[in-house]
C-alpha cells in the first residue's frame, strides 16, 4: 500500500561527496507516517551514507532533508532525537559501562526535561515523570524480551541481545521515524523471523515509521510496505516490494550484467 | 592496638582526600582519555582563592562554598579555552597541554601569592576528639574524613540516580551514541571539568591545614591520588575512590611502622603505580577497553 498525504520525511536531491567520491548523487525519497520503508542496494550503494546524513553525522554537499516539512540541515546529531529521528547502528554502539536498563534510559534523556535544579534536588514533577519513564522503559524491555536482564551489565550480552537493547534505546526516545541499520546482520534464521514480527509490532504499537537498511532481502521484502533500491549513490527503483524485486536495474545491480 | 586504630583513622582521613582527587582524575580521564596532570595544581589554586577570601574576612565555610563555585566555573572556561581545541590532537600533544597547564597554574599561583608557606585554617574546630581511652583524634582529621565521605556519597548519588548524572556517564562512555540519543556532549564535557575542579577544591581545603599552603602543595596528593586511581582502576569511579582510601591507609601505616617510612612515602606511591601498570594495568575494578571496529 502506498501512502498518501504529507510525508514525514522528505529527502530532496541529496548529494554527498567525500573528496572526489560521490557517495550520494541527487537522491530523492520520502517516508510517510507509520510506513515501513525498506532500503536495499549492494555494498557501497550509499545506504549508510544516507542514514548518517539523516542523523546529521554527515553533511550533504547539496540538496535538503525535510522532517515534517522543516529542513534539518542546520541541526546537529544531538538535536535529532527531539525531532523524532531515532536509529540503531550496524556495529552496535551501546554504553558499555552501564546496565541494560540504564542504556535504554539514556534514550529517554531528552524526553524528560525538567531542569537541572529539579533533577538534583528531586522535585515532585520529576519523581512522577521518572516513575512514568521507568514504567515505559520496563514495558519496552519486556516487549523486547529484555526485562529479565534489566539490571545486568552490557559486557556479557550476546550480539542478538545487544541488537535488541539498541532497538529499545532508540524506541525510548519516542521517535516518529526509526532507522534500523542492518538489524538482521549476524542474526540466525529464528532470530530474523522474530525480528520481522518485532518490526511490525513496533510500528503498530508505537505508531512509528521505519526506515530499514538491510542486506537480508527476504526480510526486507516481507516486512516493507515499500522498497527503495539504490546503486552507486542513486535511486534505481521505488515501489511495492514485488515490483522492486522484479525491476531489471535491481536484478542487474544484485546479480550482475547478464540478467535483463 | 590503639596506635594502630589511630593510624588507620589518620590513613582513612588522608585516603578520603586522595579518593576524591582520584575521582576527579577518573571523571576527566573517562571523558578525555587522559590523566589531568594539572588536577593537583588546580586544587591548590582553588585553595589559594579560599585563603584570599578568608583574609578579606569572610568566614571559612562560605569561603569554601564560594571557592567550589568559582572553581567549577573556572574549570569550564579552562576546558573550553585550553583543552577543547586539542580534543582531536595526538596523545603526546594532549599530554604536553596538560603539562603546560600544570606549569602555568603552578607559576600563576606563585606569582599571585608567592612561594612562602602559609598556614591554612581548619574548617573544623581545633583540638581533638576522644574516641576511646588512649585514643584521641584531631577534629580536623575526623571532619575531613566525614567531608570526603559526604562528597563521595553525593557524587555517587548524582551519577547513579539523576538524569544529568546519567547523561554525563553516557557522554564519557560513547560520544557518538550520546549525541544520537540527544545528549549535548560538549556541555557534558564542560560539566565534567567543572565537577572535577569543584571536588578538587574540597580536597585542597581539607589537605591545606595539614600540609600548609604553598604552590607546590598539590604534587604529592596528585601522585597519591593517581596511585589510588590506577590501583582501583582509572576507568572505575568506585575503584578509584577505594584505591585512594587504600593508598591513604598504606601511607599512614608505612609512615608509622617502617623506619624512616615518612621519608619515602612518595617513592612507595610511585612503586605502586609502576607495579599496577606492570601486573594489572586495568586496576582492581577497571575494565580492559576493547572496542569492536
Amino acid at each position: 500500500m502506498l501512502h498518501k498525504g504529507d510525508a514525514l520525511l522528505e529527502v530532496c536531491d541529496l548529494t554527498v561527496q567525500f573528496g572526489g567520491v560521490v557517495a550520494l548523487n541527487e537522491i530523492s525519497l520520502e517516508i510517510y507516517n507509520q510506513e515501513i520503508l525498506g532500503l536495499i542496494g549492494p555494498n557501497g550503494a550509499g545506504k549508510t551514507t544516507l542514514f548518517n546524513c539523516l542523523s546529521r553525522l554527515y553533511r550533504q554537499s547539496s540538496g535538503d532533508i525535510l522532517v515534517h516539512g522543516q529542513s534539518i540541515t542546520p541541526f546537529s546529531p544531538e538535536d535529532m532525537a527531539a525531532r523524532g529521528i531515532g536509529r540503531t547502528f550496524q556495529n552496535i554502539a551501546l554504553f558499555e559501562t552501564m546496565t541494560v536498563f540504564d542504556n535504554v534510559l539514556t534514550g529517554a534523556q531528552f524526553a524528560m526535561n525538567c531542569g537541572l535544579a529539579a533533577d538534583i534536588f528531586g522535585g515532585v514533577k520529576l519523581r512522577r515523570e521518572r516513575g512514568e519513564t521507568r514504567d515505559r522503559i520496563m514495558h519496552l524491555l519486556s516487549l523486547l524480551d529484555l526485562a529479565d536482564i534489566a539490571d545486568h551489565g552490557i559486557a556479557d550480552q550476546n550480539f542478538a541481545v545487544r541488537k535488541r537493547i539498541e532497538f529499545a534505546r532508540a524506541l525510548a526516545a519516542k521517535p516518529s521515524l526509526l532507522m534500523l541499520d542492518e538489524p538482521a546482520g549476524g542474526l540466525n534464521r529464528e532470530e530474523v523471523a522474530h525480528l520481522e514480527d518485532l518490526i511490525r509490532q513496533v510500528r503498530d504499537q508505537f505508531k512509528v515509521a521505519v526506515l530499514l537498511v538491510e542486506h537480508h532481502l527476504n526480510l526486507v521484502m516481507k516486512v516493507s510496505d515499500r522498497v527503495v533500491a539504490m546503486d552507486f549513490g542513486q535511486k534505481i527503483a521505488d515501489g511495492l516490494p514485488q515490483a522492486v524485486r522484479a525491476h531489471p536495474q535491481v536484478l542487474q545491480a544484485y546479480l550482475g550484467e547478464d540478467v535483463a | 592496638m590503639t596506635f594502630f586504630l589511630e593510624q588507620l583513622i589518620i590513613g582513612l582521613s588522608s585516603g578520603g582526600i586522595y579518593a576524591i582527587m582520584a575521582l576527579a582524575l577518573v571523571m576527566i580521564y573517562k571523558s578525555t582519555g587522559h590523566v589531568n596532570l594539572a588536577q593537583g595544581e588546580m586544587a591548590v589554586f582553588s585553595t589559594f582563592i579560599a585563603w584570599t577570601l578568608v583574609q578579606t574576612g569572610m568566614p571559612l565555610w562560605p569561603a569554601i562554598l564560594l571557592t567550589v563555585a568559582v572553581s567549577f566555573v573556572g574549570a569550564i572556561v579552562l576546558e573550553r579555552v585550553v583543552v577543547r581545541p586539542f580534543a582531536e590532537a595526538d596523545d603526546l600533544v594532549v599530554v604536553a597541554v596538560f603539562v603546560g597547564l600544570f606549569l602555568s597554574i603552578h607559576s600563576l599561583a606563585g606569582a599571585i601569592w608567592n612561594y612562602e608557606v602559609k598556614p591554612f585554617p581548619s574548617a573544623f574546630s581545633d583540638g581533638s576528639v576522644s574516641l576511646m581511652v588512649d585514643l584521641s583524634i584531631r577534629t580536623h582529621t575526623l571532619g575531613s574524613l566525614v567531608t570526603t565521605g559526604a562528597v563521595l556519597t553525593a557524587v555517587w548519588i548524582f551519577f547513579r540516580y539523576t538524569q544529568l548524572g546519567l547523561a554525563l556517564r553516557a557522554a564519557a562512555d560513547n560520544r557518538e551514541s550520546s549525541r544520537l540519543v540527544g545528549i549535548n556532549v560538549s556541555l557534558m564535557l564542560a560539566l565534567g571539568w567543572g565537577l572535577a575542579a569543584g571536588i578538587g577544591a574540597v580536597a585542597g581545603v581539607m589537605i591545606a591545614p595539614v600540609t600548609f599552603l604553598d604552590p607546590g602543595m598539590g604534587l604529592a596528593p596528585l601522585i597519591f591520588a593517581l596511585a589510588g586511581a590506577l590501583l582501583g582502576g582509572i576507568t572505575s569511579p568506585f575503584g578509584a575512590a577505594l584505591g585512594g582510601l587504600i593508598v591513604g591507609v598504606l601511607e599512614a601505616m608505612i609512615s608509622a611502622y617502617v623506619p624512616y617510612g615518612i621519608e619515602f612515602r612518595e617513592l612507595i606511591a610511585l612503586m605502586l603505580i609502576l607495579s599496577v601498570l606492570l601486573v594489572r594495568p586495568a586496576g582492581l575494578f577497571g575494565e580492559i577497553v576493547a572496542r569492536r571496529v
